[in-house]
């Protein structure tokens, strides 16, 4: 009798201080707490479903280098999400043999056959589990930040919070695919919470920490700079702040090893894929990259058509059309997709528009399409782990549709639709912010 | 909110049910396939198969319901455009079992092209042979095959216009599995990591649980 009845005061007290999380004004009314719960659970329980089950190689070779980090020391790999990882993989080590799936010589990056391998292990489903806990958690710290960014606005908080709870591509990425992206969105989304609160110090740092993390994050910063600082002073002094953990992470990393996250970032494939469409204007070398010339031209026109009665939305609108133009110039790989949803999810839930949400399915639609140019590996790979058996063997989509079409014409085809469907996004984002911005609470 | 988010959430579902649809077409049409046996031993194309050219590999099925056959191609970068015959022959009985024509254009460049056909009940222990021919190529428009130069494949042998060749083609065999099995393996698996199975129960019922309850009930909260 004693022991239920502290279990009951002490289930009652997490629920208690679970919903302290959420903002007073989402607890003062019952219906949208019952929704926003409701929704979460929703959301998590599709992120449970695929958590056990799905995942690429990618998942094992960045959980290597994490393994390289805590337990031999090789402060290369000691940036933001490696070093996440390694903390929870520390602890992982005490409940699954960690060294059957992460060990191997050679390159870092892991091989199929060895991918492959791991998917007869006994524990397979208990490693990918946990391996998958840390995105889960700062998965929660994102929909809870939402909450905080719109602290006073309750119908666009909670639009945005079932966005992301909702969306298959949050899902996808980092659930089936088994990418870390989550960390970096979450470090993003706080160095936005800090500048709305007037903390530029704890922001650039933030966007730092991002930055390192993922080189894109680095598009985002002119942006921050034109939006939300005014005067020059101000925007040296936070690209200052930002640069702070980059110079720190190089400096130490510089010390102990050969290599450093600014070397790696101009080595990074990340910058052939945002140069990939070019035109050659001149045989002598002169070269004009269609993203790059798109990304000034949006930045110019920014900064000199200026701001701002809502500097957040603003920014959330922009960061989305860069992505956009990215999407739908540039080569990317299928996790890089989840990088403008948050953007996406806040700029729909402000404006509240439903055709921009229309095209967005449409846009899932096709991603699914564009998920076939990688073959096997994310088609019947990803869930191989159910029955490696059968689902290693079983062949990959483009291949099938080759029996009816030419397959890789029909996905250039469907690629291209991405990208006139990305482009008029573009161009129905830039219309909405030409209108007056809606008043909604 | 329920009725703005109607679009967001109509969205997601035709995006399941697309997937959904697209997987069970899949499976359908004869996806459900297994690796029999795989000869991936290669080194050098076997030539070019044009005129009158005939390439064949005979091997022993290990299962019952032989019913797909990836052969190795080899295009040597460029488009060739005629017409590729395959033929299935159960050895034994010298009965043709199946001809598919494809196009040589329809072949990825060094790459598996799969010939599906429907099962075969009792294949489990005979022998099949299965040629690939182009009448209608010439050497400037033909595909070849890969194979390996000594005899890495001991349950048969490559053929060029019925003689021995010293190699094997690089090819895989494949039999359908059955639904049943998919599912009872799956299980047998998740049931070796009996810790987890328990606490991944627990903690999806307790989430289920929760979604039922506050849809049914709604949450009571003290302000």
């Amino acid at each position: 009798m004693a022991l239920s009845i502290a279990i009951d005061t002490a289930i009652k007290k997490m629920k208690d201080y679970a919903l302290r999380l959420i903002p007073i004004a989402y607890r003062e009314d019952p219906s949208v707490l019952n929704t926003l719960i409701k929704w979460f659970l929703v959301g998590l329980l599709a992120r449970l479903l695929f958590m056990p089950f799905a995942f690429h190689g990618d998942l094992l070779s960045t959980y290597h280098r994490s393994y390289l980090l805590i337990f031999e020391g090789s402060l290369r790999y000691l940036n933001p999400h490696e070093t996440i990882q390694a903390i929870a993989l520390w602890v992982i080590s005490h409940i699954v043999p960690v060294k059957d799936f992460l060990v191997w010589s050679g390159s870092t990056s892991v091989s199929n056959s060895f991918w492959l391998g791991t998917l007869d292990h006994n524990n397979i489903f208990s490693f990918i589990f946990l391996l998958k806990m840390p995105y889960l958690l700062f998965d929660i710290a994102i929909c809870i930040l939402f909450l905080h960014l719109f602290r006073n606005e309750v119908k666009i908080g909670t639009r945005v919070f079932i966005f992301w709870v909702l969306n298959p591509i949050v899902i996808f990425s980092v659930y089936v695919f088994g990418r870390f992206e989550v960390i970096p969105i979450f470090f993003i989304l706080l160095s936005l919470y800090y500048i709305k609160e007037n903390n530029s110090v704890a922001s650039g740092c933030l966007l730092g920490i991002s930055i390192v993390s993922r080189y894109y994050a680095l598009l985002l910063l002119p942006l921050l700079l034109i939006i939300f600082f005014k005067n020059w002073k101000d925007r040296i002094l936070y690209t200052l702040w930002t640069s702070i953990p980059i110079i720190i992470l190089n400096l130490i990393t510089r010390l102990y090893s050969d290599s450093s996250p600014s070397v790696n970032f101009v080595k990074s494939h990340f910058i052939d894929y945002v140069t990939g469409m070019n035109f050659i204007i001149e045989e002598n070398g002169q070269i004009l990259y269609v993203f790059i010339l798109a990304y000034v031209c949006i930045l110019l026109y920014i900064f000199y058509k200026g701001c701002n009665t809502k500097p957040l939305i603003e920014y959330c609108s922009y960061s989305t059309i860069i992505f956009l133009l990215f999407y739908s110039t540039s080569y990317f790989h299928p996790h890089y997709f989840v990088w403008f949803i948050p953007f996406l999810g806040i700029f729909y839930g402000y404006y509240h528009d439903n055709s921009i949400m229309e095209l967005h399915c449409l846009q899932i639609v096709c991603f699914m399409f564009y998920t076939f140019y990688w073959g096997q590996a994310l088609a019947s790979w990803m869930i191989a782990s159910i029955n490696p058996e059968v689902l290693k063997t079983m062949t990959a989509p483009i291949n099938f549709i080759r029996y009816f079409y030419p397959g890789l014409f029909l996905l250039n085809v469907v690629r291209s639709i991405f990208s006139a469907i990305s482009i008029f996004m573009v161009g129905m984002i830039l219309w909405r912010l030409k209108e007056a911005i809606p008043n909604e609470e | 909110m329920r009725n703005e988010l109607k679009p967001f959430i109509v969205g997601i579902l035709c995006c399941l049910v697309i997937a959904s649809l697209f997987t069970a077409y899949m499976y359908g049409k004869g996806m459900k396939t297994t690796l029999m046996i795989a000869q991936i031993d290669y080194s050098d194309p076997i030539g070019g198969i044009y005129g009158d050219i005939e390439v064949g590999q005979s091997f022993v099925a290990t299962e019952n319901n032989l019913t797909r056959i990836d052969v190795l191609f080899v295009t040597y970068d460029r488009e060739n455009s005629r017409k590729i015959l395959f033929r299935l022959k159960d050895q034994s009985s010298a009965e043709e079992i199946t001809e598919i024509i494809i196009n040589a254009s329809e072949i990825p460049t060094n790459d598996y092209f799969s010939f599906y056909f429907d099962p075969i009940p009792d294949s489990k222990m005979k022998t099949y042979y299965f040629s690939l021919s182009s009448p209608e190529s010439y050497p400037e428009n033909a595909i070849s095959i890969y194979s390996s130069r000594n005899n890495a494949y001991i349950g048969g042998s490559a053929f060029i216009n019925g003689e021995k060749y010293p190699g094997d083609i690089a090819f895989r065999t494949y039999n359908t599995y059955s639904g049943k099995g998919f599912i009872s393996s799956f299980f047998e698996k998740l049931i070796k990591d009996r810790l987890f199975l328990i606490l991944y129960g627990l903690i999806l019922g307790t989430v289920i649980f929760g979604i039922i309850t506050i849809h049914g009930k709604g949450l009571k909260i003290k302000n």
